[in-house]
C-alpha cells in the first residue's frame, strides 16, 4: 500500500476499506464488489438518501489513487470533521442513529437493496445531524432472504437504548467494552420485568436472546423472510425504538445553571467576557472544544464565532440537553459528546488501536474550560501543573475560568474534606499555567470572585 | 499501478454472522408482525386516499 494509510477501523468488510492518501480520504472498492456500489448509484438510492441528508456524499476518484491492486473503484467520501463513538453519545443521539439506520433500510428495500450490516459505528454526527457513512454497507436485496444485520442492529441499538431507558442511563457505557453491541442475553438479565410488557422488547430482546441460545445451523440456512415480512420487521423495530424515552432530569449537572451561585448580572458578565475573548482570537482559529460544557451554553457562543465546536461533558443529562438544543436549531457545527476527562476514551478495539482515543480524534484550536478547573483539582486531586500540561497538549489557545477557594461552591466542596490544596490560589494557578501558557488577558467577573483568562501556549 | 481487470461479480456474501438462532427467529417474528404491518399500511393508504378526495372536493377555487 504505497503512500496510503488504511484506517485501522476499516478491515472487516472484504468489499473494500477506507484509507488516507496525501491527507485525503478515499474508499477502495475491491474487484468483484463494485456491482453493489453501481446499483446504489444507478437505482437513484444514493441520490435520494444524500439529498435528504441521510448519507454522506462521495465522488468517484481516479483508479490510480487505489491503495492496492485489488481495487475496482475508488471513491472520495465527504469527510466528517469529528468521528465519535456510540458510547460517547447521549440517549437521543443513539436513538436518532438507530432510527436513521432503519429509515435507510426501509428506503433501500424499496430500491432493491439492503444494508448488510447495522453497526452503530456506521453512523456519525455532523453537528447535531446523524448521517450514515458506510457506502459499502449497501448490497443487492434478494427477495426471501432475511436481514443478516438484524441481530447486530438489536445489539448495537435496541439493547443499549432499552437498558438506558429502563435501567440506568449510564449503562450506555457498556458500548465501550462491547464493540459489537450489548449481548441480548445480558440485556435480558439487566432489564426489569415490566419491560416485558412492551411487545417490541419482549420479541426483539427477550425472545430473540432465547432463540440465539437454541440456535441450529442447519435450519438457519433455510430461513426465509418475505419482502413484506422484512418491512414489517423494520416497522416493528421503528415502533419499539420510537417508544423508548429518557428524560434528562435528576443528575448532578443538568440543572447546573439553575443551581449556581452566579447572580444574573455575574452570569451576563461571564458571557460577555467569554464573547470578548473569543473575539480576540485570530481569524485562523476554526475549531473549539468545550471541556465540561454542561448544557452547551458557552459551546453555542463559540459556534456564533464560526467555530466548529465539540462540547464534552461527563453528565448524560447535560449532553442530552446540549444535543437536543443543537438539534432543535439544526446546528451542524455543535457536536455534544459524553466524556469523562478523568478517564477519556482511550484507543481500543483490535490490537488496541482499531478505534482512536478522543485526544487523537479531537483536535481543537481553542479550549474552553469554564468552571471546570476546581472539579479536577479539588474534586479529583489532580495537581494544577498536570492540568496545565494536559490542556497545553490539547490546544494552542485556552479560555479558562479560575474559581478561588472563597467561592461558595468551592466552599461546599471543601466542607467534607481537609483542604490539602495549598497551592490552589490565584498565584498558584497563574504560576502553574504560566509554565505552559502566556497569559494574553484576564478579567474578573463582576459580582463574583471568579476570573476568566485568555491564554496562548508557549512556543517550544 | 497496473490493474488486472479480471472482474467477477460475487454474489452477496454475509461477512457478518447473522446468528443462526437469530435468523430463524427473524423468520418467525417477521411473519407474526406482517399482519399488523399490512393492516397498518392498508389503513394509512385508505386515510391518504380519503384525505386526497376530501381536499379535491373542498377545492372551490375552480383551478
Amino acid at each position: 500500500m504505497t503512500g496510503s494509510l488504511a484506517l485501522p477501523s476499516s478491515f472487516r468488510d472484504p468489499a473494500g476499506f477506507v484509507y488516507e492518501r496525501d491527507g485525503n480520504l478515499y474508499r477502495q472498492i475491491n474487484l468483484g464488489f463494485q456491482s453493489d456500489l453501481e446499483m446504489l448509484m444507478e437505482s437513484g438510492l444514493q441520490r435520494e438518501l444524500q439529498s435528504d441528508g441521510l448519507v454522506v456524499g462521495f465522488k468517484e476518484a481516479d483508479l490510480s489513487l487505489a491503495a492496492t491492486e485489488s481495487a475496482a473503484m475508488v471513491i472520495e467520501p465527504e469527510r466528517v470533521s469529528m468521528i465519535s463513538y456510540p458510547h460517547e453519545w447521549c440517549f437521543s443521539q443513539l436513538k436518532d442513529a438507530a432510527l436513521l439506520t432503519l429509515e435507510i433500510v426501509k428506503r433501500s428495500i424499496s430500491k432493491g437493496m439492503i444494508l448488510k450490516d447495522a453497526s452503530a459505528y456506521n453512523v456519525q454526527f455532523i453537528g447535531s445531524r446523524p448521517v450514515f457513512i458506510d457506502t459499502l454497507s449497501f448490497e443487492r436485496y434478494e427477495e426471501g432472504t432475511p436481514w443478516i444485520a438484524y441481530l447486530q442492529f438489536c445489539r448495537h441499538f435496541l439493547a443499549p437504548l432499552a437498558v438506558m431507558a429502563h435501567v440506568d442511563i449510564r449503562l450506555g457505557m457498556l458500548l465501550q467494552t462491547n464493540l459489537d453491541g450489548i449481548p441480548l442475553d445480558l440485556a435480558s438479565k439487566l432489564l426489569p420485568l415490566k419491560s416485558k410488557l412492551s411487545p417490541g422488547l419482549l420479541a426483539h430482546i427477550y425472545m430473540h436472546a432465547k432463540a440465539q441460545q437454541n440456535s441450529s445451523s442447519s435450519t438457519s440456512k433455510s430461513a426465509s423472510v418475505t419482502k413484506t415480512g422484512l418491512l414489517a420487521l423494520v416497522d416493528s423495530l421503528q415502533g419499539t425504538i420510537s417508544g423508548l424515552r429518557w428524560a434528562p432530569t435528576g443528575t448532578e449537572w443538568s440543572d447546573y445553571y439553575l443551581d449556581t451561585n452566579y447572580s444574573k448580572e455575574a452570569f451576563a458578565d461571564k458571557i460577555s467576557t467569554v464573547k470578548y475573548f473569543l473575539g480576540m482570537l485570530p481569524d485562523t482559529i476554526e475549531s473549539c472544544c468545550d471541556l465540561g460544557a454542561n448544557n452547551g451554553e458557552f459551546s453555542h457562543l463559540a459556534t456564533e464565532y464560526g467555530l466548529r465546536t465539540v462540547a464534552l461533558d461527563i453528565d448524560p443529562a447535560a449532553v442530552e440537553k446540549c444535543y437536543q438544543a443543537a438539534r432543535k436549531e439544526g446546528s451542524v457545527s455543535l457536536l455534544a459528546l459524553l466524556q469523562d476527562l478523568r478517564n477519556p476514551t482511550p484507543n481500543f478495539g483490535w490490537r488496541g488501536n482499531e478505534r482512536d482515543s478522543i485526544v487523537k480524534r479531537n483536535s481543537a484550536d481553542v479550549l474552553l474550560a469554564l468552571a471546570l478547573l476546581h472539579h479536577l483539582v479539588i474534586g479529583n486531586n489532580v495537581p494544577l501543573s498536570m492540568v496545565a500540561e494536559y490542556f497545553a497538549s490539547l490546544s494552542e489557545w485556552l479560555i479558562i475560568e479560575f474559581v478561588p477557594k472563597e467561592d461558595s461552591q468551592l466552599q461546599r466542596m471543601l466542607v467534607a474534606r481537609k483542604d490539602i490544596f495549598v497551592d490552589y490560589d490565584q498565584g498558584g494557578f497563574e504560576a502553574a499555567f504560566g509554565a505552559e501558557f502566556e497569559i494574553q488577558a484576564a478579567k474578573k467577573i463582576e459580582g463574583s470572585l471568579r476570573s476568566i483568562y485568555l491564554m496562548r501556549r508557549k512556543s517550544s | 499501478m497496473e490493474h488486472m481487470h479480471q472482474i467477477t461479480t460475487l454474489s452477496p456474501i454475509a461477512y457478518l454472522d447473522g446468528g443462526s438462532g437469530s435468523l430463524i427467529f427473524q423468520m418467525l417474528i417477521a411473519s407474526s408482525v406482517t399482519a399488523v404491518y399490512a393492516a397498518k399500511t392498508h389503513w394509512a393508504n385508505l386515510v391518504a386516499a380519503v384525505t386526497k378526495r376530501r381536499d379535491r372536493n373542498t377545492n372551490t377555487s375552480g383551478l
